[in-house]
Order: structure tokens, then sequence, then C-alpha cells
């Protein structure tokens, strides 16, 4: 009876083997050697989808890095992926720096339901303390990253719109509001320059004289770009110090 | 027993053969596909974002300054940006991007911020030797 069986499942192995259609090692091999067209070819031959063709797909999106489609794939295939907690980590990290915030409240909205790994709880951490970061406690983040997060925190407490309005008060104010105290020296300093060659070309030569109607356009325009200037430099140094953050946060995962 | 075995082994090898697809061909003809030459694209003076700024003339105006400046004073005065897409490079982008007015102040407040000084108020990820780096964002 015992030998029937064992007769059996040799059959049932082979067979087994016969039906596997992914070349894994075949795949490792297209991906080591960054072999894109061949790579996508390979896995573009199968007609008929299965969980690891979606898995391996997942994977090629990953490495040659296209977000929709990562999404796609991963969850027509989460529990082979969520086994891959290193595929989970760099597409964390990728989809963290690159990808626009639906995508990244798709990809962490996808990973509720699943086991709580080290790479899930670790990026899902960093997750939070980017979208929501005045309410997140920096002490549940590693020492190591607590200094870049609360740089980006503080900036995330600044309102671009006062920027703008100190800026319109004062030139470079509302960069020196920001965190750029070089930079509003230097707006200042430039708007000043321009404003007293105005006043003074108007004085001496008059409003109607061109080279007067020249200093003010050069000055309006800088004036102009420096309101604008004093909104953009809070907005732009969310953006910065946020990736800094992420960078941070995954090299050190690494 | 054994005749019965055998049977199944060969119904099992001929559903494996079923199985092999014409992969190698498909392979052999992307990694030895003759190079292709692509087609020279049409030079155009700027690619706008939006259809209906390519019939604004100051856009245009604002380019054609720019080139000019680009190819006529910049190499003169030996200009050396701090930032890695320089000044005039940068507002010519934005022009492309945000139209004439958003485009001119943003070129003009980073040329207000060009200065030495500038790299020390970027987070670290953000240079690249001596220069920032300034690319358009995504979300832009």
């Amino acid at each position: 009876m015992i030998k029937k069986i064992n007769n059996y499942l040799i059959v049932f192995f082979y067979v087994a083997a016969c039906h596997a259609q992914i070349d894994a090692r075949f795949v490792k091999h297209l991906a080591t050697n960054k072999l894109q067209a061949e790579h996508r070819a390979y896995l573009n031959s199968f007609t008929v989808p299965f969980d690891s063709l979606h898995y391996y797909k997942a994977k090629y999106y990953l490495q040659y890095f296209n977000d929709s489609l990562l999404l796609t794939n991963y969850t027509q295939s989460k529990n082979l992926c969520f086994n891959d907690q290193e595929f989970i980590a760099s597409a964390s990290k990728l989809i963290l720096l690159q990808s626009k915030p639906i995508f990244q409240d798709a990809w962490f909205a996808s990973m509720v339901n699943q086991e709580n790994t080290k790479a899930k709880k670790y990026f899902e951490a960093i997750y939070m303390a980017t979208t929501e970061p005045l309410a997140f406690n920096e002490k549940e983040l590693v020492p190591e990253l607590q200094k870049p997060f609360l740089s980006y925190k503080k900036v995330c407490g600044k309102k671009p719109v006062l920027g703008a309005a100190l800026s319109t008060v004062v030139p470079g104010l509302g960069k020196w509001y920001a965190g750029k105290p070089k930079s509003a020296l230097m707006a200042f300093v430039l708007n000043g320059s321009y404003a007293l060659q105005t006043w003074e070309s108007a004085g001496k030569l008059g409003i109607r004289h061109p080279l007067t109607i020249i200093n003010a356009s050069a000055f309006a325009i800088f004036y102009l770009s420096n309101v604008y200037g004093g909104y953009r430099a809070i907005v732009d140094l969310r953006k910065e110090r946020k990736k800094q953050f992420i960078a941070n946060a995954a090299g050190y995962y690494n | 027993m054994c005749q019965k075995l055998l049977l199944i082994f060969f119904l099992a090898s001929l559903l494996g053969r079923g199985q092999d697809r014409p992969v190698n061909d498909e392979l052999l003809k992307v990694s030895f596909e003759p190079y292709k030459i692509e087609k020279t694209k049409t030079r155009k003076l700027l690619r706008f974002k939006k259809k209906y700024a390519a019939y604004n003339p100051l856009n245009y105006a604002g380019a054609g300054l720019l080139y000019l400046y680009q190819n006529l004073v910049s190499e003169q005065i030996q200009a050396n940006c701090s930032y890695q897409i320089s000044c005039s490079e940068y507002t010519k982008l934005c022009i492309q991007h945000h139209g004439f007015i958003i485009g001119t102040l943003r070129g003009f407040n980073q040329l207000s911020e060009c200065h030495p000084g500038a790299i020390y108020e970027h987070p670290q990820l953000f240079i690249n030797g001596n220069k920032i780096i300034n690319g358009l964002d995504k979300e832009d």
C-alpha cells in the first residue's frame, strides 16, 4: 500500500514539475544582468495569468519602477509578495520616495490586514510620520531618525501664506521665517537696492524717464517674486526635508 | 500495476511537453533585434503642457530673451550658477510648465536665491558636488 502511494507521489511531483511555468533562476539572471527587454518579453510570454507570474511582474515593475503597474500586480499576488520582506521594504521605500500620495495611500492600505513583520512596522511608522508629522511622536522612531524628522516637523508647523504675507511687509522676511536666513538677507539687499535706485532715478530724472521705468520694472519683478518666494520657500522646504527624512529612514533600514 | 504507472508517466510527459512555448524564439528576437535609429524629432522652441499656452506670445518672448541670454551673454560673463539646472534654464522650464507669470516669478525667485550660501540651506540629499539639485517635481 505504501509502495503504491510512493509511486503515485513520484508521479504527482513529476507532473507538478512539468507544470512549473516560470523558471525562477532564469528570471533572477535577467534581473541581475538588467536585461530589461528580455525580462519583459519573458514575463509577457505567459498568456494565462497566475499568482507567481503576478509576483514576478511586481518584482519587474519594482526594478524598473512603475508604481501603478507594481500596485496592480502586487494586489493580485499579495500573499506571495508579502512573504518576500526584501520586496516589501524596497517597494515601500521607492513608493514613499517617488510616488504620488494617492499611490502611497493605496500601498499602505493594502498592508493593513497582513501579518505584522519588521518591514511592515518600520515603513508604516515612516508613512505615518510623513503624512501626519505634527501628530506623530518622534520617540516612536529610532534615535538616528529623530533629528531629520524634527527638522521636517518644524517646517510643517509653518504656514506658506504667512511666509508670503511677511515677505510683502519686509522683503526676505518670509524666507527668514521659512528658515533660510542667507537667502532672506540676499532678497532684502536686492529689493532694497532696486527700490533705492528707482526712488533716486524718479527723483532726479522724473517718473516718465525710460531709466526710471526700467528700474521700476526690475524692482516690481523682484518684489513680486520675493512675495511668491516667501510662499514657495516653505512649500519646497517641506518637500525637501520630507524626502531627506525618507531617504535617511530607508538607508537606516538597509 | 507497472503498466499503469508507465502509462501515467507517458501521459504526464506529454502534458509537460504541452507546456513548452516558443519563449526562446521571442527572447532571441528581442535580444538580437537590429538597433533602430530613431527619427530626429522636429525641434520646438518650447514644449507646453497646456495647449492654449502655445498661443501666448509672451511665452515666446520670454523664452526668446532667455535663449539670447544663454547663447550670447551667459558665455561672455562666465556665469556660474549655484543650481544644477541654471537659473535661465529653470525659468524657461517653469514658463513651459506653469505659464508666463508663475514661470517668471519662480525663475526670478531662484535668481534671488542664487548665491554661494544657498547650498547650506538645503538638505544633503539635494546637493550634488557644489550644486543644488532643483528639478521640477512630478507634482508640479
